[in-house]
């Protein structure tokens, strides 16, 4: 079982459907249809799966073009494992609202965090990763 | 109205009266011209060149024209008000004027059609000629005035209130008896002329309208009277497309790129999810004027230039049908049965087989927004009969099967009417169909009729993958890959609908629409780049590290073993470091020193790269053009460079013979035989051969020694050098005298020549020093006499000629006489510039070497009756004097200063 050097390995997934995983958390799952050498993407029948505990909910994006440089993970959906019964299919209201709930909670955890740090004198680090989301 | 096409008798023309909107009319055209093309893009005068081309209408069809042009009534003026289009647009108004304007739009628009245009018309594209004759009619087919129609059934089609409900108004125009001229005059001409036509056909469109005026106005003129009024419901008038397209060109999603979409009071927009770009209303090629000066689907020049090429080679093509004009007559029927089914496609009417020329160029009163469906009723055969598809389709002509290649993007879309339209005939069930105009362009109608059941024309199975009109490239490369997509479902028989969207279930199965949208090619592209990175002919400095490891794992003895014993995937590496393909090879031009890299993917950019390269060598040798385009200075660098290569090559031999006294004869002479190639080698460089003689003006030595690097090979050559090239190289020098001594005042390299040239000297016999002597004349002496180097030379000369010199009475004696005598001269004035008798102290030392003494006692007690003989006899006394006290010490500073130079 042999692979090509560099983006040229990701020639084998075409045509496959995929999971992306790019740098600001967002996950893609679709169908890859091209590469190039700098493993830019571009995806087709695009959904962003959003994950907010054992719910997830599918927004549907068409054709995604992804830079290369944002990719994190790429791999292949196993289509026949792919509905998963210990997570749960919402609409995509529902897991927006959910997405945004949990995020709110995070960030009055981050804050209260931040508070008890400074009342003890420390000066909280900015995680920057968050706000992407 | 349609006459305005044709010929006009001049005297017709003459007799018009001068529209007041005509000055304003032609301003409009210049003003869209400019917005079109860009200001000075058409700089022609369109009105001429119009004059011109009017002419290569047939006179018989002008007669015609004129004929069915008397009728036209004069008194349909008060819809004018109307329009805001002007004069033009009423057909009621359509006098001489307006002829004559429409005439200078058609001009305007046929300027572009003819390439160089203002040619007579004997010499007009061979094309349009071969094309004329084809299309000329056969006698039974000219109907002469007749308005006969031969296809009775159609106008009932357009006259369809369905037909008007999907299409608005256009059908009206199909009544008008002005289209029956158009059509009937149109069939007859060339494709060019059809052409201009259609595009006055279009602007016709904005008096659609005023249908009610243009029915009566028909029926008028019509000579068939019996044609039935038609319902002729306006659903858009022309003038509210246009207002509503300056008003905001409509950014709704559309698939009529460049073709503003009526809004259907019915409202069926069914094609709303078609997520195509938003209209573009204007040519891309001259960048973005404003869209509200724009006419809409103005061809820039170039696609009329391309569609002539086209047209020409259509002409040639002998499958392609010529003009069939003999089944068309314009018709006044409106109530006609429907052609038969199956009827050849040929022999539709013209204006269905061609859509009309939104390409045109017409001032200022441009249909936007014609109701795609008003023109083109039917599919259209094999393309017009003089236009290839190819054509119509840059044209932005709906391109012959309407169903395949997609016009997506193409500036303006014509799309087929519904089947239940054409195929409600007799031999059609009614299909049921998305509205027209509607239509996504590209979408397969099987048009039931005959447009559907028409025999096949060959190729329309596979049709013409058409360049998408003037797009983007990568619009129209994406305009093709949906074509594909469509025409695969196409052929798979799926209805619009389904081929509207690509159905989820087909992703990721093996019928998978989309997939291998990366072509293999392109695949390969992306290994071929990844492999490349991986090559290297210096693994052990861009693979370090693993080059490393490899070793160790040899070491090891394990580099075939897994540690693990499972097996492991392998990288995939190129085979060999195949290089030599991908070899850089630099650009040089003429005359150029450095050359150019050109980077790219396979060649990263390099630093400029000076070093020649060898073919460029071999072909300076080989061609003594190439030489000669090469300048002077730089012939005589190279020929410097080579010639030194071969002087240090001759030298080591020389010093390896030196080296090796114990050395084998054979090996001896095999040195020997080495140094004589090569001596020839670097006599031929130097430009010596066999009999050379030396010629002032011709001197290849002189051109080299004015070089500093050059009077250093010279002096290193002349070791080497025959004994005549030797004597070639000292004339030379001497003839140069005055000139080598002044240019060395900077370089001072050229008393290095004086051991060689002395040497020479030495070897001369009288003639020779006698013919040297010749050379040097009174002004090269005194330059010389001034300087070091040159009157050791003189000094040199002297001393061997006094060595040489016999006592017979000659005339070489005489000769040597007279120079001595010459150069006594000099030098006393030159030492002695105020006549005084002081010697002045700075005598060039290095004289003294082998300072000619008993030259100077000869000239002094031998002094001929024009020297002043005790002036000299003193100076050189005192010389003579002196040299015993400065003599040794000259010539040591002499060598001192010969050391420290370099």
């Amino acid at each position: 079982m042999n692979y090509m050097p560099g983006t040229a390995s990701l020639i084998e997934e075409i045509d496959k459907k995929q999971l992306v995983v790019l740098r600001d958390g967002r996950i893609l799952i679709g169908y890859l249809r091209s590469v190039d050498q700098f493993a830019n993407l571009v995806l087709q029948n695009t959904v962003e799966r959003i994950h907010v505990d054992s719910m997830y909910g599918d927004i549907p994006r068409g054709v995604f073009v992804v830079r290369g440089e944002n990719v994190v993970l790429l791999g292949e959906v196993d289509l026949d494992n792919e509905e998963r019964k210990d997570l749960e299919k919402v609409p995509i209201q529902t897991i927006l609202a959910a997405q945004a709930k949990a995020q709110q909670e995070k960030q009055d955890k981050e804050r209260a965090k931040a508070k008890i740090m400074k009342e003890r004198g420390l000066i909280p680090s900015v995680d920057q990763n968050e706000d992407a989301f | 109205m349609s006459n305005v096409y044709l010929h006009l008798d001049p005297s017709l023309r003459e007799q018009k009266i001068l529209a007041p909107s005509e000055e304003d009319g032609k301003l409009d055209i210049d003003i869209h011209n400019e917005d079109t093309f860009g200001s000075g893009a058409v700089e022609e005068d369109w009105e001429c060149d119009h004059n011109q081309l009017v002419q290569l209408d047939f006179p018989k069809l002008d007669i015609k024209a004129q004929s069915a042009e008397k009728p036209v009534p004069n008194g349909h003026g008060k819809d004018m008000d109307a329009f805001t289009f002007g004069p033009l647009l009423s057909p009621s108004q359509l006098n001489d004027e307006d002829i004559e304007l429409s005439n200078q739009q058609l001009a305007a628009a046929v300027e572009e059609l003819v390439l160089n245009s203002d040619l007579d018309q004997d010499s007009i594209d061979p094309a349009i000629v071969s094309l004329r004759k084809q299309s000329l009619p056969s006698p039974s087919a000219i109907p002469g005035t007749s308005q006969h129609m031969a296809f009775p059934g159609l106008p009932q089609r357009f006259s369809n209130p369905n037909v008007t409900a999907l299409f608005g108004n256009p059908p009206t125009l199909f009544d008008s008896d002005k289209m029956h001229h158009i059509w009937n005059e149109t069939f007859q001409q060339n494709s060019q002329q059809a052409f201009q036509q259609q595009q006055h056909l279009q602007k016709l469109f904005p008096q659609a309208h005023n249908s009610n005026d243009q029915m009566k106005f028909s029926q008028v003129n019509s000579p068939d009277h019996s044609r039935a009024n038609v319902s002729t419901p306006i659903i858009l008038k022309a003038e509210d497309l246009e207002r509503e397209m300056q008003a905001s060109p409509p950014r709704v999603p559309s698939p009529l790129f460049g073709v503003s979409i009526p809004k259907r009071e019915n409202g069926d927009f069914e094609d709303m999810q078609d997520r195509s770009l938003p209209a573009r209303s204007i040519s891309p090629v001259f960048g973005s004027p404003k869209p509200n000066y724009m006419p809409i689907g103005t061809p820039p020049k170039h696609m009329i230039m391309d569609m002539m090429h086209q047209l020409e080679q259509k002409s040639k093509d002998p499958t392609s049908p010529g003009s069939s004009p003999h089944l068309f007559g314009g018709s006044g029927q409106l109530q006609r049965p429907p052609p038969p089914p199956g009827i050849p496609p040929h022999q539709l009417p013209f204006f269905l087989q061609a859509p009309p020329p939104t390409g045109a160029r017409l001032p200022g009163h441009m249909p936007l927004g014609v109701p795609p469906g008003a023109i083109r009723m039917m599919p259209p055969r094999a393309g017009m009969p003089f236009l290839s598809p190819d054509i119509m389709h840059r044209l932005g002509l709906r391109p012959q099967h309407p169903a395949v290649h997609s016009p997506i993007g193409s500036p303006r879309h014509f799309p087929s009417p519904p089947a239940h339209i054409l195929g409600h005939g007799p031999t059609g069930p009614p299909v049921r169909m998305p509205p027209a105009g509607l239509i996504r362009p590209g979408m397969h109608r099987p048009i039931v009729g005959f447009g559907h059941n028409r025999p096949r024309m060959p190729g329309m199975d596979h049709p013409m993958r058409l360049g998408p009109g003037h797009l983007h490239p990568e619009h129209s490369k994406y305009v093709r890959l949906r074509e594909q997509r469509r025409g695969r479902m196409d052929r798979r028989g799926y209805n619009n609908q389904q081929r509207m969207r690509p159905r989820e279930g087909m992703i990721g199965v093996p019928g998978d629409p989309y997939a291998n949208i990366m072509s293999q090619k392109e695949k390969d592209w992306v290994i071929k780049i990844q492999m490349m990175a991986l090559q290297s002919d210096r693994p052990e400095i861009d693979d370090y590290y693993y080059q490393n490891y490899i070793e160790h794992r040899l070491q090891d003895g394990k580099l075939n073993l897994d540690d693990s014993g499972k097996v492991t995937k392998r990288l995939i590496t190129p085979t060999k470091p195949n290089l030599d393909n991908r070899k850089y090879v630099p650009v040089q031009f003429t005359n150029s020193l450095g050359k150019l890299t050109a980077s790219s993917v396979y060649n990263p950019r390099q630093i400029i790269d000076i070093a020649p390269s060898q073919e460029e060598e071999t072909a300076n040798q080989e061609t003594p053009e190439s030489r000669q385009t090469l300048s002077k200075r730089l012939v005589i660098y190279k020929t410097i460079e080579k010639a030194y290569v071969l002087v240090i090559s001759l030298e080591e031999i020389g010093f390896q013979l030196l080296a090796f006294n114990e050395m084998d004869d054979a090996e001896r002479e095999l040195l020997e035989l080495e140094i004589k190639s090569k001596t020839e080698t670097l006599e031929e460089v130097l430009g010596f051969n066999e009999n050379s003689r030396f010629r002032v003006h011709d001197d290849p030595v002189f051109q080299v020694v004015k070089i500093r690097k050059g009077k250093k090979l010279i002096t290193r050559a002349m070791n080497f050098l025959k004994q005549d090239h030797a004597i070639l190289v000292v004339q030379s020098v001497f003839s140069h005298l005055a000139i080598l001594i002044k240019r060395d005042s900077r370089d001072g390299v050229l008393h290095e020549m004086y051991a060689p040239i002395s040497r020479i000297l030495s070897s001369l016999d009288f003639n020779q020093i006698v013919s040297l002597c010749s050379m040097l004349s009174t002004f090269t002496l005194t330059a010389a006499v001034r300087d070091q180097f040159g009157v050791s030379l003189i000094c040199k000369l002297l001393y061997c000629g006094k060595q040489q010199q016999g006592f017979d009475v000659s005339e070489k004696n005489e000769q040597w006489l007279k120079f001595v005598n010459g150069v006594s001269e000099v030098m006393l004035s030159v030492t002695n510039p105020k006549g005084t008798r002081q010697v002045r102290p700075n005598i060039p030392s290095p004289l003294l070497e082998d300072f000619p003494i008993d030259v100077f006692e000869i000239l002094a007690t031998d002094s001929s009756p024009t020297t002043p003989s005790d002036k000299l006899r003193t100076s050189f006394d005192q010389l003579i004097a002196n040299k015993d006290n400065t003599g040794l010490e000259g010539v040591t500073q002499l060598e001192a200063e010969l050391n420290r130079r370099p």
